[in-house]
C-alpha cells in the first residue's frame, strides 16, 4: 500500500512538473534544457532554509515559488532577446553549473552525498512525510497546476504567448513584445517547478543533485514529448509513463541495473516511434518543428 | 519639407541598406491625413522596405520618421503599432493554429488579461474580450468570412482567407495609418473586389492608407495619389490619374521603349 501511495506521490510531482515543462515546450515552443535545476532549486533553497536556519515552510514554500519563477524568467528574457537557439546553449548551461554549485557548495547544499534532515510539511497535525498526507499534498499541486495552466490557456495572456510561438512577427504588429509573453510562460513554469522542489523536499527529506541533473530534464522533454505538448492530457500521460515504465519493467525481474538500461531503451525507441509517426504525441495538439 | 497640419506622415531623408548595398537613398515621402496612396515601382525598388521602415521592423541607417510631427526613428515595431501605425505583410506571418477571431482579438491593443495574474480573473477581461469579438466578427462577416470559419485555426483556410484575415488584422484596432504590402496579391477576382470594397470604405470613413499594388485598375479605384519608387528614391508623387499616365512612370514601369501603344 505504502509502495502504491509513494509510486502515486512521484507520479503527481511529475504532472506538476510536465505541465510547468508544456507551458514552456508546448505553448511558446522553446526547449529549456534546465528544467531539472529549477526543480532542484525550489528543493534546495526549502531544504537550505528549513535544515540549516530552522525556518518554517510557510516561508520556504513562497521562497521556492518566487526563486523558481525569476530565475526562470529572467535566464528566458536574457537568452529569447537574442534567439531561440541562444536560449537552449543558456539553460544547458545554467543546468552544468547549477549540478557543480550543488555538487561542490558541500557546506551549504551537503555536495554529492545530499542534504539531510529537512523537516517534513505540517499542516492540521498531518506531516507530508507520511504517505498518505504527502499524496494529498502532491495531488492537490497536480491539481493546481493543472488549474493554472488550463486558465492561461484559455485567458488572452494564452493566445498571446501562442501567437508569439507561431508569428513574432505578428505578434509584433500588434503591439505586443513577444519576449515578455514567452517571460511570463517560463516564470509560471518556474513557479510551479519551485513549488514542485519544495514539496518533493519535504516529503522525502533527503535530496541530493543527482535528482536534478541534465539527463533528469532530458527525461523530463522526452516523457512530455511522448505524451503530447499543448494539451493538458500530454503531461499527465507523459508523467504516466515516466513513472510507469520503470516501474513496469521492475516487475517484468529484470536485475536493477539492466532495468535501467532497458528504461532508456525503450524511451528512446517510443520517442523514436512516435517522432516519426505522430509527431504530436500521445495526446499532443502541438509538434516540434 | 517642413511638418504641417494634414501631414499624418512624412519621411525625411530616410537612408538604408543591408550591408553595403543602399535600398532607400535620401527617400523623402509625405503622406497626408485621409489620403490613399498607393506605392508602385519595380521588384527591387525598396517598396517593402520603406513599409518595414515606417512599421519599425527596420531601423533607418539615417533620416527621420515623423508620425504626426513626433520623430519615432528607433523606436520597437510594438511601440509604433501601439502608436497607431499597423500594417499587413506581403507573406501574411499570421498565426497557423490561432482562429482568424484570435487574430483580430491581437489586433486590438488594449487587453487586461494579457499579463499575470490578471490573465486568471475571468472578470478582468471577458466583458471586453466578448465585446471585442463581436467586433471581429462583425469585420470579418464584412469581409466575406462566415462565423464558422472565423472560428476555425487559419490551417484549415485557403489563401484567399488568410489574405483577408491579414488584411481585416490590419484595419481591425481603427490605425491613424494603415500600410497594406500588396493587400490582394494571388486572391480571386471576388475576394479582391471585397478587399478593394473595403478600402473604398476606409477611404470613407477618412482613413489614411499606404498600399503596395501592383494592380493598376485597382490603383486608379482606390488611390487618391501614386508615389513612383525607383532605385531607393521617389521618382515622382501626385494625385494617382497623373501619376499612372505619365510618361515617366510608363518607361519606369513598362521599359525605355514603351510607345503606349504596345
Amino acid at each position: 500500500m505504502i509502495y502504491l501511495l509513494e509510486i502515486l506521490n512521484q507520479l503527481c510531482i511529475y504532472v506538476a512538473l510536465l505541465v510547468a515543462m508544456d507551458l514552456i515546450l508546448g505553448k511558446t515552443g522553446l526547449l529549456s534544457a534546465m528544467q531539472a535545476s529549477i526543480y532542484g532549486t525550489g528543493a534546495y533553497a526549502t531544504g537550505i532554509l528549513s535544515a540549516h536556519l530552522g525556518i518554517s515552510m510557510w516561508i520556504t514554500l513562497p521562497i521556492s515559488i518566487m526563486l523558481g519563477a525569476v530565475v526562470c524568467s529572467s535566464l528566458a528574457l536574457i537568452s529569447i532577446r537574442v534567439s531561440d537557439e541562444a536560449l537552449v546553449l543558456v539553460t544547458l548551461a545554467f543546468q552544468m553549473i547549477w549540478s557543480d554549485l550543488a555538487n561542490n557548495l558541500g557546506s551549504l547544499t551537503g555536495g554529492p552525498m545530499g542534504l539531510r534532515g529537512i523537516p517534513p510539511f505540517r499542516l492540521l497535525g498531518f506531516e507530508s512525510d507520511n504517505p498518505i498526507a504527502g499524496l494529498v499534498l502532491s495531488a492537490t499541486l497536480a491539481c493546481l497546476a493543472l488549474l493554472v495552466a488550463a486558465k492561461t490557456d484559455i485567458s488572452p495572456l494564452g493566445r498571446a504567448i501562442k501567437a508569439a510561438r507561431e508569428s513574432e512577427l505578428f505578434l509584433s504588429s500588434c503591439g505586443r513584445n513577444a519576449a515578455l509573453m514567452k517571460a511570463q510562460a517560463f516564470a509560471l513554469a518556474g513557479a510551479i517547478a519551485g513549488a514542485a522542489g519544495s514539496i518533493y523536499a519535504m516529503h522525502v527529506g533527503y535530496i541530493s543533485p543527482g535528482s536534478f541533473d541534465v539527463a533528469e530534464s532530458i527525461r523530463m522533454i522526452t516523457a512530455l514529448v511522448l505524451g503530447g505538448l499543448d494539451s493538458l492530457w500530454g503531461p499527465i500521460a507523459g508523467a504516466v509513463l515516466l513513472v510507469g515504465l520503470p516501474e513496469a519493467v521492475r516487475f517484468l525481474g529484470i536485475s536493477g541495473s539492466t532495468a535501467a538500461n532497458i528504461d532508456q531503451m525503450v524511451y528512446a525507441l517510443i520517442l523514436i516511434g512516435l517522432v516519426a509517426l505522430r509527431p504530436k504525441g500521445l495526446w499532443g495538439r502541438y509538434a516540434i518543428r | 519639407m517642413p511638418y504641417d497640419d494634414s501631414a499624418v506622415f512624412i519621411g525625411k531623408d530616410i537612408c538604408f541598406g543591408f550591408g553595403p548595398r543602399p535600398v532607400l537613398k535620401n527617400l523623402t515621402l509625405r503622406l497626408a491625413e485621409g489620403k490613399v496612396v498607393a506605392l508602385v515601382g519595380s521588384n527591387g525598388a525598396g517598396k517593402t522596405t520603406l513599409m518595414n521602415l515606417i512599421s519599425g521592423f527596420l531601423m533607418p541607417q539615417s533620416g527621420q520618421l515623423l508620425f504626426y510631427g513626433i520623430n519615432y526613428a528607433g523606436w520597437s515595431a510594438p511601440r509604433i503599432a501601439r502608436m497607431g501605425i499597423a500594417r499587413s505583410f506581403q507573406d501574411m506571418r499570421l498565426c497557423s493554429e490561432l482562429t482568424a477571431i484570435d487574430h483580430l482579438l491581437l489586433a486590438y491593443h488594449k487587453v487586461r488579461g494579457e499579463c499575470l495574474p490578471f490573465a486568471w480573473l475571468h472578470s478582468c477581461w471577458k466583458a471586453e474580450n466578448d465585446a471585442h469579438t463581436e467586433d471581429a466578427l462583425t469585420t470579418l462577416n464584412a469581409l466575406g468570412i462566415s462565423s464558422q470559419t472565423a472560428r476555425q485555426p487559419l490551417k484549415e483556410l485557403s489563401y484567399g482567407q488568410l489574405r483577408m484575415v491579414g488584411f481585416a488584422c490590419a484595419i481591425g484596432n481603427a490605425p491613424k495609418l494603415i500600410l497594406l504590402d500588396e493587400p490582394t496579391s494571388g486572391v480571386a477576382k471576388a475576394e479582391s473586389e471585397k478587399i478593394v470594397e473595403g478600402l473604398l470604405a476606409l477611404r470613407s470613413a477618412g482613413a489614411t492608407i499606404l498600399v503596395i499594388e501592383h494592380d493598376l485598375e485597382i490603383i486608379r479605384k482606390i488611390a487618391d495619389e501614386t508615389v513612383l519608387l525607383e532605385d531607393g528614391s521617389v521618382l515622382i508623387q501626385g494625385p494617382t490619374e497623373s501619376v499612372l499616365d505619365s510618361a515617366k512612370f510608363k518607361s519606369t514601369m513598362f521599359g525605355e521603349s514603351y510607345d503606349g501603344n504596345s
